[in-house]
C-alpha cells in the first residue's frame, strides 16, 4: 500500500504548487475574513488536492500501468484513502498552527466583517472535527463516483457538482437563517449548545465522519472492483 | 515444458461484440504470436488475462497461477501500444515509482538496459520518441526479470529500424529458459522473424492455435485463369479478377488443379489475410 501511495504521489508531482497555493489561499481568506477560515479552508485544499491523482491518473492513463503491477485493486484504493487521510493531516497541523499564529496577530483588529478570536483547545478540535466531517461527506460523493468513471468522464458529477451543490445548499442553510425566526433560533441554539460542549460535539461530528469515509471507501472498493479499463 | 499461459472457455460480453470460448495455451519458453483483424478481441484477451476487464466466464492461468492472483505480475511484464507513464516523469522517477514493487528488481540492470538503449535517465518522458519510449517499458520489464512479457502491438507505428531494435530485445529476452512472449501484432512479418507460435482470432474466436511453421506449411497461395468447380469450395478467401483468381489452399488440397494454376508458399500474412477475406465474405 506504501508503494501505492508514493507512485500515486508521484504521478500527481506536478500538481503539488497547488498545495502552496492552497496554503496562501488560506492564509489570505484567514487575514481578511477571519482566523477560524483558515483550518476548514486548508483541510479541503489538502482533500481537494488529494483529488489531482484521478486527473493525473487520467492525463497518463496510469490505470493501465497500475493495473498491471502486482497489487490488487483494493490495495489501490486503500492507498488512494490514506494519501487523502495523511494530506488532511498535514492540512490539520498546518490549519492549526497557521490559526493560531494569524489569530495572535490579528487579535484585537477588526477585519472585514468581523473581529478576530484567540481559540482555545476545544475550538481548534470542534473545527478539526468539522473539517474533516465536510472531507468525509465531500469524499462520500465524489470517490465513488471518480472511481467508477475516471476523471475525465465524471469531473462535472463526480467533482464540480459536489463543491458548487454543497455551497449552494450551505448558502441556501444560512439565508434560511436568517429569514426564517425558528430556523434561526434551532441553528443558534445548536451552536451554542456545540460552544459549550466541544468535546461531546467533536465525539459526534467525529463518529459521523467515520461513518461516511467507511461509506465512500467501501463503495469505491465497490464500484472499482467491477471497473473494466 | 510447463505452460506460461493456459486459457479456457475466456468469454467477455460487450454489446455488440464478444469473446466465445477462447482457450490457447502457449508453452514456457516460446514466443507466441497473437494476429487477427481490428476489433477480433486480442486486446481484449489481453486485458481480460491481466484482470483489467471482467471475464463473464473462462479460466486463464498464468505462469501457473489462478486469474486474480496478484502475486504473478511479479514476472509478468505488460506493454501496450504505448507506454503508460506519466509525461513529466524521467527514467529515474520511472525507476523510483515502479522498483518497490519488484522484489526482483535489478537497478544495475535497468541502468544497463538505459545506457544500452541510448535513453538519458534524466530526460522527461513526453521527449522521447515513440520508439524510445517503447525501449524504455523494455528497460523496466525486463529489470524486474519478467518470465512472461505480454505486449499489446509492441511494434505497431514505429520506423523499420526501431522495429528490428524491438524484435532484437525480444529475441535477447528469449535467450534464457522459461522466457515467455505473446505479442498480438498487425505486422505478420515480424511474426515470421521471432514467433515460435500463432493464436489466431478472429470475430471473437480462435480460428488456429499450433505451430507457425504447420500454419504455413499447410496453406499455399493459388493462383490461375480458372478454378474448377470441384475445387472451389478448398478454396479459402477466393478473389476473382477479369483473366483469373487468387486463393488460399491447404497444401492437402493442390492435387488436381489444372495445369495452368500456379502454387506458392504462403505467408502468415496471407493466411491471415485470405482466412479473414473467407470468413468476411462466406
Amino acid at each position: 500500500m506504501l508503494n501505492m501511495m508514493r507512485l500515486d504521489w508521484l504521478g500527481m508531482r506536478k500538481y503539488r504548487s497547488r498545495l502552496i497555493i492552497a496554503v496562501i489561499t488560506a492564509c489570505m481568506f484567514g487575514g481578511l475574513f477571519g482566523a477560524w477560515m483558515i483550518l476548514p479552508y486548508l483541510v479541503f485544499g489538502m482533500f481537494d488536492a488529494s483529488l489531482y491523482c484521478f486527473d493525473a491518473e487520467e492525463k497518463g492513463e496510469l490505470n493501465r500501468l497500475y493495473l498491471t503491477l502486482p497489487i490488487s485493486r483494493g490495495t489501490l484504493i486503500t492507498a488512494r484513502y490514506m494519501l487523502s487521510l495523511i494530506l488532511q493531516g498535514i492540512g490539520i497541523v498546518a490549519g492549526v498552527v497557521l490559526t493560531l499564529i494569524f489569530s495572535r496577530i490579528l487579535y484585537g483588529r477588526t477585519i472585514i466583517n468581523e473581529h478576530t478570536f484567540i481559540p482555545n483547545l476545544g475550538t481548534l478540535a470542534v473545527m478539526t472535527c468539522a473539517s474533516l466531517l465536510i472531507c468525509a461527506y465531500l469524499s462520500l460523493i465524489m470517490h465513488p463516483i471518480l472511481h467508477k468513471f475516471g476523471y475525465a468522464k465524471a469531473k462535472i458529477i463526480g467533482y464540480v457538482l459536489p463543491i458548487v451543490g454543497s455551497s449552494l445548499l450551505v448558502v441556501i442553510f444560512i439565508m434560511t437563517a436568517n429569514r426564517i425566526e425558528a430556523v434561526g433560533a434551532v441553528t443558534r441554539s445548536a451552536f451554542l449548545w456545540a460552544y459549550g460542549n466541544p468535546v461531546l460535539f467533536s465525539f459526534i461530528i467525529l463518529c459521523v465522519t467515520v461513518l461516511f469515509l467507511t461509506a465512500s471507501y467501501a463503495l469505491s472498493l465497490k464500484v472499482y472492483a467491477k471497473r473494466d479499463f | 515444458m510447463g505452460n506460461a499461459i493456459e486459457i479456457r472457455n475466456l468469454c467477455k460480453e460487450y454489446p455488440g461484440f464478444a469473446l466465445k470460448d477462447v482457450s490457447f495455451n502457449v508453452p514456457s519458453g516460446l514466443c507466441c504470436g497473437f494476429v487477427g483483424p481490428n476489433g477480433a478481441g486480442k486486446t481484449t484477451t489481453l486485458k481480460a488475462m491481466l484482470g483489467m476487464v471482467h471475464k463473464n466466464g473462462g479460466e486463464i492461468r498464468l505462469l501457473g497461477k489462478a486469474d486474480g492472483d496478484v502475486t504473478a505480475k511479479e514476472d509478468i511484464g505488460v506493454m501496450f501500444d504505448q507506454p503508460y507513464f506519466q509525461e513529466d516523469w524521467t527514467p529515474l522517477d520511472i525507476e523510483k515509482g515502479i522498483k518497490p514493487f519488484y522484489r526482483g528488481w535489478d537497478g544495475g540492470q535497468y541502468r544497463k538496459y538505459l545506457t544500452q538503449f541510448g535513453l538519458d535517465p534524466k530526460k522527461k518522458f513526453k521527449d522521447f520518441s515513440r520508439g524510445m519510449k517503447m525501449k524504455l517499458s523494455f528497460a523496466v520489464h525486463l529489470s524486474h526479470g519478467s518470465k512472461l512479457l505480454i505486449l499489446d502491438e509492441p511494434t505497431s507505428g514505429l520506423d523499420p529500424v526501431a522495429r528490428d531494435e524491438m524484435l532484437d530485445i525480444m529475441r535477447e529476452h528469449l535467450v534464457e529458459e522459461d522466457r515467455t512472449i505473446l505479442f498480438s501484432t498487425h505486422i505478420t512479418s515480424d511474426l515470421e522473424r521471432i514467433a515460435d507460435m500463432i493464436v489466431y482470432i478472429s470475430g471473437g474466436s480462435i480460428s488456429f492455435s499450433g505451430d507457425k511453421d504447420e500454419l504455413v506449411s499447410r496453406h499455399c497461395v493459388v493462383r490461375g485463369g480458372r478454378l474448377p468447380e470441384e475445387k472451389r469450395r478448398h478454396a479459402i478467401g477466393i478473389r476473382e479478377y477479369k483473366d483469373g483468381y487468387e486463393c488460399l489452399m491447404e497444401t492437402d488440397n493442390i492435387g488436381g488443379l489444372p495445369p495452368d494454376a500456379v502454387t506458392e508458399r504462403a505467408t502468415i500474412g496471407d493466411v491471415v489475410v485470405y482466412m479473414e477475406r473467407r470468413s468476411r465474405y462466406a
